[in-house]
């Protein structure tokens, strides 16, 4: 079975044990938790009645949920800093947690400790940033100034001048400029910003510096900051006085990180331990928020595999008066989520299950039916032994690397390779090798036929999956004479055998023909009654859900639908031995290119570079063409998908 | 080449330039008994129907009613804005760049007056698509400094930093001048620009613009507020077609009227003085009329260039301008021939 039963665990504790329950659960890992005031809400947390559980029941009256209760957030804000300060180099480890008993408050009191220790550290670099950015703005205020042979002292002290710089537009520059000569104060262009603005120095009696501050401000002047009268000397030593006091500040700096870096070294272990503890704590309180809580008592819910009841047994054993209750997903406890459950050849194709839709807990698991049938394909379109083995190499890389999709890529690549040997192509070269089985291009007939009887065979194993599925869930309408049903099984196999035997000829076709299309005239017909039909025979009240009329014009047009889609799903598994010609045709043409270079070395680049064309071009044409056919053809026959994926606890929880 | 690339947006303005209102529209306003009857006309027989569609009849408010006829001029020059590239495009631009400065001018005042900035929201018109000033948070703004804060990423910010209060009449002014400039030197940049020998007809209309402009500038800020010359000149317009620098200078120094109107007796811009009791009130509608007429002319002849489609927001702008006449003087209770003189097309 492909996809894991999974149940529903149910569990009421009392408070004390809830953190080290939470944890037990938090390294367990492999359950789903669901939000045990919903389950409870909705009547699905179903205690016994019993004596000894009356305190428990009770305290159904009085459940609080645990969102409101818990606040990991501070956790998590502690968390973070220890790890923005130790540059994520700080990992949870699960095996030490598991090991020991972790102390909350000695934690949090350490991470305090820390705190208080850098705290110092940390004021003192901002302060000495701010410093740093202050002497900045100087530097260029006073490098304005450069060229200036006189002490600020003396300026600052100016009796009856007063002088200002400050930047301009370059529009409102051309302004100022003409009126350079009549403007009550002396301008001068000292330099440019950086944002393109031109900065002026403007010194202007003081008895006028009203007059001309309105003129400045007319022209949206905007006075440089970072003049200080403490700096007295002339422009050029003041710089220089700057740029030593910057060096000074930077040394201090990198001092101050030395020192700051020491004591985070020091205090690895500490933290690490910290680190842990609260994560762990962080989790927990997560985990605490999906329970529910009354005064004595602690309810959990959560799904788990059927397999691992027996682990979770042992573990409520540890812990005095809990009580812990499963009950199957078919007793409807909400919708299970489903586990897929597949072994490590067809894993990696769950991938392209899931791009479709995640089974629902009560289908079929598509996957290995897709896995088997989607490499056939794969490979029937995309012989070749070299190129193959490409794909195989590029995808087993790219599998070590963790890309999922390049497992795939590395089991197609293989039965590429096995589709080359029987074709008998080598980088598309036919010469190389004997074929096995046969020449795609000497025997264009048989490869088509060969690959419509393999569609063939893929549809009839999707109806056989179509009618378990359906009549899982008690479909009789569609499961017994739906148009994917038994009916339409037996119709699609009635009218293939018409035209089989009248094809192949074979002498009893005068007298099985005629039975044959009795046969399918009425399965026709089933499937055009099938609602009232199957309302009939369980006894319904309605035989229709809808208008007569209204249901028999819908049907008629499916009927139509259904003739024209068993016509055209079958015929569109030629795909599968066209594309084993195209596959040649390419490299054909290619060859021919090659050849009419007359040039050895032009010849042997067009070949090389088919190659890379034809592995690239294909590998992406054949396998959406080929998911195509599991999609459309297939899936759309058998396959709902409308389940929902089963997420242990450590991809519900995403701290950072 | 330079003239297939205006091909398509010459067509399209064309098209768009057959919608217009005419003048039986402009008459049809003109009888109208009051607001309501202009605002009805206009959103059941033009083009303006659409932005007037979700307004209110039985409480129209005049201002927010002129407004929302701005609406259309966003949506059209967004909508021929698709069909520009380039320093085309970001000249084009300054069109909604006009808006934003209007917006933010009537929200500056609504600060200085203490105002619920959000009560203002009807009477601002701007582009949702290309405006980048956060009007959504300047309408909760309380006071002037976090109005400015909230500029700090927009070209705004530089303008209005340096001025500390605005609840004087004199600095509400001199923001309102200083946004002006900005707009008008902004427009001046990106004409510098523009592809010269295929736009010289666009360039030569917006430099005249730039003159009378000036001239008005200098011949009011001498006569009504008595500035000095230097703040004559530091608000006055660069990029002129006749008054160059020089010029200015002259302008700004001469001593009287008489010599101004000497100085620009050989010059185009002569009608602006040749009157004798009625200057004053009629100036801007003259300079007005000068401009409609000359856009007139760049649509008409702009084929192969971007003028023809810069003549059709700017004749637009002059439709808005003449409805928005037409509305004031149902407040005057003017007659239908009074109501003529003040608008910027000849009706007869």
């Amino acid at each position: 079975m492909a996809i894991e039963n999974v149940i529903m665990m149910d569990v009421v504790g009392k408070i004390k044990y809830v953190d080290k329950f939470a944890k037990d659960i938090f390294l367990f890992n492999d359950i789903q938790i669901v939000d045990a005031m919903q389950e409870i809400d909705s009547g699905r947390f179903i205690l016994p009645i019993r004596e000894e559980n009356m305190g428990e029941l009770l305290g159904f009256a009085q459940l609080v949920s645990g969102e409101t209760m818990m606040d990991e957030k501070n956790f998590v804000k502690t968390v973070n800093k220890l790890n923005e300060l130790y540059k994520g180099s700080l990992n949870l480890d699960m095996i030490s947690l598991a090991k020991s008993e972790s102390d909350l408050g000695k934690a949090l009191g350490k991470a305090r400790e820390f705190d208080g220790n850098l705290v110092v550290e940390y004021s003192e670099l901002k302060q000495i940033n701010n410093q740093i950015e202050a002497l900045g703005k100087s530097k260029i205020a006073y490098s304005y100034l450069d060229e200036l042979d006189a002490k600020m002292s003396e300026l600052d002290s100016l009796e009856n001048f007063s002088y200002s710089l400050g930047s301009v537009t370059k529009d409102n520059a051309m302004r100022l400029k003409s009126i350079y000569n009549s403007v009550t104060s002396i301008v001068f262009h000292v330099g440019n910003q950086e944002d393109n603005e031109e900065v002026f120095m403007i010194v202007s009696p003081k008895d006028l510096e009203i007059e001309s501050q309105r003129i400045l401000k007319a022209l949206n002047f905007k006075p440089i900051e970072g003049f200080n009268e403490k700096y007295t000397e002339s422009p050029k030593q003041i710089l220089e006085a700057i740029d030593a006091e910057i060096k000074e500040l930077h040394t201090r700096k990198a001092d101050l990180f030395r020192k700051l870096n020491l004591h985070l070294e020091e205090n690895r272990a500490d933290a690490t331990d910290s680190f842990n503890t609260l994560s762990l704590y962080a989790n927990l309180s997560i985990i605490k928020k999906f329970m529910a809580f009354s005064d004595e008592n602690f309810y959990f819910s959560g799904w788990i595999s059927k397999r691992d009841k027996q682990r979770m047994e042992a573990i409520a054993a540890k812990y005095p008066e809990m009580i812990i209750m499963f009950s199957d997903s078919s007793k409807g406890s909400g919708k299970p989520p489903t586990k897929m459950k597949n072994n490590w050849l067809f894993k990696p194709f769950e991938n392209l299950v899931k791009l479709y839709g995640v089974p629902s807990f009560n289908e079929l698991d598509p996957t290995p039916f897709l896995s088997l049938t989607y490499m056939f394909c794969f490979g029937f379109m995309f012989g070749d032994v070299g190129q193959g083995l490409v794909l195989a190499v590029a995808g087993f890389i790219l599998g070590k690397r963790g890309v999922e999709l390049g497992k795939v890529l590395f089991r197609l690549g293989i039965c590429s390779t096995f589709f080359g040997f029987m074709y008998g192509s080598v980088f598309g070269f036919e010469e190389v090798i004997h074929a096995v089985w046969l020449r795609p291009f000497e025997e264009i007939n048989s490869i088509l036929f060969v690959a419509i009887g393999i569609g063939i065979g893929m549809l009839f194993v999707a109806y056989v999956y179509s009618i378990i599925n359906k009549l899982r869930q008690k479909e009789i309408k569609e499961g017994v004479f739906g148009k994917n049903g038994i009916c339409g099984f037996a119709l699609y196999a009635s009218l293939l055998a018409i035209v089989g035997i009248n094809v192949a000829g074979f002498p009893v076709s005068a007298v099985l023909t005629p039975i044959l299309g009795i046969l399918a005239v009425l399965l026709v017909f089933i499937v055009l009654i099938r609602e009232p039909l199957a309302n009939y025979l369980q006894k319904n009240s309605h035989l229709y859900e809808e208008e007569p009329s209204a249901y028999y014009i819908e049907s008629g047009f499916e009927l139509f639908e259904m003739l024209l889609g068993m016509f055209s799903n079958t015929v569109s598994f030629i795909r599968i031995g066209a594309f084993a010609l195209v596959h040649v045709g390419l490299f054909v043409a290619f060859q021919t290119l090659a050849e009419m270079a007359h040039n050895g070395v032009i010849s042997v680049g067009v070949l090389i570079f088919a190659n890379i064309f034809v592995i690239v071009l294909e590998t992406l044409i054949v396998s959406i063409q080929a998911l195509r056919l599991q999609f459309y053809e297939l899936f759309s026959k058998y396959y709902i998908g409308d389940g929902v994926e089963f997420r242990p606890v450590d991809l519900q929880i995403n701290l950072f | 080449m330079s003239k297939s690339k205006y091909a398509c947006i010459s067509a399209k303005a064309l098209a768009m330039r057959a919608r217009k209102i005419d003048d039986d529209d402009f008459r049809e306003l003109i009888k109208a008994k009051d607001l309501k009857e202009v605002f009805q006309y206009l959103r059941d027989n033009t083009y303006y129907g659409e932005f007037l569609k979700t307004m209110n009849i039985d409480d129209l408010h005049r201002t927010e009613f002129e407004a929302h006829l701005n609406d259309l001029k966003v949506s059209e020059t967004e909508k021929l804005m698709h069909y520009l590239s380039g320093d085309d495009k970001s000249y084009f631009k300054v069109f909604l760049v006009r808006l934003e400065v209007e917006a933010l001018r009537v929200l500056i005042r609504g600060i200085a007056r203490d105002d619920d900035l959000e009560s203002l929201r009807e009477l601002i018109v701007y582009s949702h698509q290309y405006s980048t000033v956060p009007f959504e948070k300047l309408f909760r703004a309380r006071d002037w400094d976090e109005f400015k804060k909230l500029l700090i990423n927009t070209e705004y910010y530089r303008i209005l930093e340096i001025y500390k209060d605005i609840r004087t009449d004199q600095d509400l002014v001199m923001v309102e001048k200083n946004l002006d400039r900005y707009y008008y030197d902004l427009i001046k940049n990106r004409l510098l620009k523009l592809d010269k020998k295929a736009n010289r007809d666009l360039i030569n209309a917006q430099r005249r613009n730039f003159d009378l402009l000036n001239l008005i500038w200098i011949y009011r800020g001498k006569k009504f507020y008595k500035l000095s010359r230097e703040e004559l000149i530091a608000y006055s317009l660069r990029g002129g077609l006749v008054l160059n620098e020089k010029r200015l200078v002259a302008l700004v120094e001469a001593k009287n009227f008489i010599e101004m109107k000497e100085q620009i007796a050989d010059t185009d811009y002569a009608f602006l003085f040749n009157h004798t009791k009625t200057i004053d009130l009629y100036m801007e509608r003259r300079q007005e009329r000068y401009l409609y007429f000359m856009y007139l002319k760049l649509f008409s002849e702009g084929n192969g260039s971007l003028g023809r489609v810069v003549a059709y927001i700017r004749l637009l702008d002059f439709e808005i301008e003449d409805i928005t006449s037409i509305i004031e003087s149902k407040r005057y209770q003017m007659g239908a021939d009074e109501t003529k003189k003040y608008l910027i097309r000849p009706i007869d």
